[in-house]
């Protein structure tokens, strides 16, 4: 899908500069080869004279449009048949100049005239639809258990870009394998979620120890310990302390703000 | 002192030229300071280095350049020069050239790489024509169909654009003199030597300290800046390609190309070998060299008699990749086991400063302010492995640490993670004369396990002494820098350039006006060919 549409830009923008690109021909080459002519006829001009300015003309307007393949047939048509030969050549440009450019219409119609079968087919092929039950996808944890290493390092990349707590099991079971980059990746992203956790702690740490007054910071503090509790990344020792630092921090915001809450003027308001 | 000549092609010429990526003299790392010590090994060999580089990385030094460096070559990745225009008939050569480029960057190269730089070098064509050319155009659309079908476009182009040109600049550039070239890793670097070993027929080894294509596959895995289309859902194995699919891809076929041109092909341990052989590296071109350190200077390092409460040191860069973080929790759990335990980190902040600022506010979180002490760089580091009781390595990734050779030269037990060659280090191997085990190997991002082997170590004087001693007979036999230097000036004089050489000055592509033909390239002016960018300057 990217690709034709890519391919449609990629058309539409060469048709435009070929309108230019005609009329610069017209100019270069059609305008010479018709005082030329004229000059022969009028006998101004030697046949051999007239051959030689031609021909040299021709070979003129190849060398200049080397890159452009159209060239090469106004320059033919021109060599046969002169000022006559360059309109037949300015003629058949057009004309299929005209017909790319429907075909590019085309294919944007096309695209959005895609049938409910090319729709599907599209979804299948870029995988945001499968065909078979849930089961035919196979649990992560059972690549960890006996997968190759590459697919338990794809497993690990996974888990790294769209971590859930469910996944911790797997990440610890790849900290045991046998494969050292198994090893290293799982570390590396069970040390990567740990660090998001600990930053975010110790920066809402850092903010209550210096508005302590704040009923807010308090409580922002809690709330990412409890969210550090609920990842899963913690070992039971661990998870009891945070989750004691977590309540009393947020005990602590609750007394504030009830004490706030409690004082006259807040009473009245 | 040898003086830096304005072009490679009067240069003196090296006995060793040693090629890296993103690293020396620019980037402070491992890969860096193993060649830093390599050269001041060997100071009877001359070396010439060249830098690949992109244009936005910095190109402030920071190594001192050792004495026996003859000259620093950049290759710039994103600039490559123009070459001839093309005409009408190039075409087919134009096709042809796309065509090769795709088979490199779809992994499986075979000869395309050299055939590709005889028809630039034949025909003067390079990006001008394989690039920006509208028949280049028409020929990359094909490459699209082919590798990307169901990818964005202006994604694929983009990459395509960088991939090619990377390539294009690699195989346009002049290069120095030297008798054998040296690659440091697969990937640009191992291009580079492909590119040199192909051109000179000079040798051409490339040393892997980690293994490229893993590392890359790595980092893609993880990449957020890469677009996926998320049209696999959670599927694995059978899936529409990626964009990273093309990377990867791409790397693969360089250290193809890298490993077919080798004469030899050298890693640190054992376990990378196996990764080699699966990528394509011929059996029969592997060698094993580990890194070596001074093991004299470590050695005397006497250890510290006087009462100090329980020290586990961490030498290493504050970056994600060294986890610091677990470090720093398995701190948390030792202090329950160890309540007087110290924790000494040693190491640069600022490469990563949001995840050093991270490290320290979850020190702040984990109430450890007087435990845990970040001292940064130290002048010198013999000082704190004096007073230490155990080293600890958190690292996600590590191929060979050099800071755990050197820690456990002074007799200092390790807990390390299961990563590169440190169970090598700590426990030994099959055919290990050393027999025991120097400290524990513990599962990366594992802080309960890690505090738990600390706490062993700290609270067992006999243990810590016993595996003390077997670091201090284990790191001399196999690490010691006197062995290594030997290993490899053995290595570079048992190499011969082949029947082939080129004696004459290389010949880059372009002409000025006429046209070479295939496999001969008219004689055309330096400054024309050689950018700027080539420039030498100390």
């Amino acid at each position: 899908m990217i690709a034709s549409s890519s391919t449609v830009v990629m058309q539409s923008n060469p048709a435009r500069r070929t309108r230019a690109q005609q009329a610069l021909l017209v100019a270069v080459v059609l305008c010479p080869e018709s005082v030329l002519f004229v000059s022969f006829a009028s006998d101004y001009l030697s046949l051999p004279a007239y051959l030689g300015l031609h021909l040299g003309l021709c070979a003129l307007a190849l060398v200049l449009g080397r890159w452009w393949s159209s060239v090469w047939m106004l320059v033919a048509c021109t060599a046969v048949a002169g000022p006559f030969g360059s309109l037949i050549g300015v003629g058949l440009l057009v004309a299929q100049n005209e017909a790319s450019g429907d075909r590019a219409k085309d294919d944007i119609k096309g695209t959005a005239k895609l049938s409910h079968l090319e729709l599907l087919h599209g979804s299948l092929r870029d995988s945001r639809l499968r065909l078979g039950s849930a089961s035919s996808i196979r649990p992560l944890l059972d690549v960890f258990i006996d997968g190759t290493p590459i697919e338990k390092l794809d497993a690990l990349s996974l888990i790294s870009s769209r971590f859930v707590p469910p996944l911790v099991p797997a990440l610890k079971l790849g900290l045991g394998d046998r494969d050292a980059s198994v090893r290293v990746l799982s570390a590396t992203v069970l040390a990567q979620q740990h660090n998001q956790h600990t930053r975010c702690i110790g920066e809402y740490l850092e903010q209550a120890n210096r508005e302590p007054d704040a009923p807010a910071n308090w409580r922002r503090l809690g709330q990412a310990q409890l969210d550090y509790v609920g990842s899963g990344l913690l070992s039971a020792e661990r998870t009891e302390r945070e989750l004691s630092a977590a309540r009393t921090h947020l005990a602590r915001a609750d007394a504030m703000e009830r004490a706030a809450s409690s004082t006259p003027a807040a009473a009245y308001a | 002192m040898p003086e830096f000549l304005a072009h490679t092609h009067d240069a003196v010429e090296a006995d060793i030229c040693l090629i890296v990526e993103g690293g020396y003299p620019y980037v402070l790392g491992g890969v860096a300071s193993w060649m830093d010590a390599l050269m001041r090994a060997s100071p009877h060999v001359t070396f010439h280095i060249i830098a690949i580089t992109i244009s936005s990385q910095p190109k402030v030094r920071k190594f001192d350049i050792p004495a026996n460096v003859v000259g620093i070559l950049d290759i710039v990745l994103d600039v490559s020069p123009a070459g001839d225009r093309p005409a009408y008939k190039d075409r087919q050569h134009i096709e042809q050239g796309v065509r090769l480029l795709q088979e490199i960057l779809s992994g499986n190269p075979d000869s395309c790489f050299t055939k590709l730089i005889d028809l630039t070098r034949g025909t003067g064509l390079a990006q001008a024509a394989l690039l920006d050319s509208k028949p280049a155009w028409t020929a990359m659309e094909q490459v699209y169909q082919d590798l990307l079908v169901d990818g964005p476009l202006v994604d694929f182009f983009w990459t395509w654009r960088f991939l090619a040109r990377s390539i294009l600049s690699i195989i346009t550039a002049p290069l120095p003199k030297a008798r054998v070239f040296h690659a440091v890793s697969t990937g640009y670097a191992g291009l580079v030597g492909a590119y040199a070993r192909h051109v000179t027929g000079r040798p051409y080894v490339v040393t892997e300290h980690g293994i490229y294509t893993n590392e890359r596959r790595i980092e893609l895995g993880v990449a957020s800046w890469i677009f996926d289309s998320g049209a696999n859902g959670f599927a694995v194995g059978e899936k529409p390609r990626q964009l990273r699919d093309v990377w990867l891809s791409a790397f693969t076929g360089f250290s193809r190309v890298s490993y077919a041109l080798a004469d030899v092909i050298t890693t640190q341990y054992r376990a990378n070998q196996n990764y080699q052989l699966v990528d394509g590296a011929p059996e029969h071109k592997l060698r094993i060299i580990p890194n070596g350190i001074d093991v004299d200077l470590y050695a005397g390092v006497k250890r510290c008699t006087e009462p100090h409460p329980p020290t586990v040191l961490m030498i290493g860069r504050i970056v994600p990749i060294k986890d610091t973080r677990t470090f720093i929790m398995a701190t948390s759990l030792l202090r329950e086991l160890v309540p007087d335990v110290v924790a000494i980190l040693i190491g640069p902040e600022e490469e990563d400063p949001a995840y050093a600022a991270g490290c320290r506010s979850l020190v702040a979180q984990l109430g450890l302010e007087a435990t845990v002490q970040f001292l940064g760089r130290v002048p010198d580091v013999k000082e704190y492995l004096a007073r230490a009781d155990v080293i600890a390595l958190t690292s996600i990734s590590e191929a060979q640490p050099i800071a755990l050779l050197e820690a456990a030269a002074t007799g200092l037990p390790a807990v390390t993670t299961d990563v590169g060659s440190c169970r090598e280090i700590i426990e030994g191997f099959a055919d290990d004369p050393v027999v025991g085990r120097g400290g524990f190997v513990v599962e990366a991002c594992n802080p309960k396990a890690t505090a738990e082997a600390l706490a062993t170590i700290l609270l067992d004087d006999e243990l810590r002494a016993s595996m003390g001693q077997i670091m201090l007979r284990r790191i001399p036999n196999l690490y010691h820098k006197e062995r290594i230097r030997h290993l490899y000036e053995e290595l570079y004089s048992s190499l011969e350039p082949s029947a082939r050489v080129e004696t004459k000055p290389i010949r880059a592509l372009g002409t000025a006006g006429r046209r070479s033909l295939l496999g001969k390239v008219w004689p055309v002016s330096k400054d024309r060919l050689f950018p700027a960018r080539y420039a030498l300057e100390r």
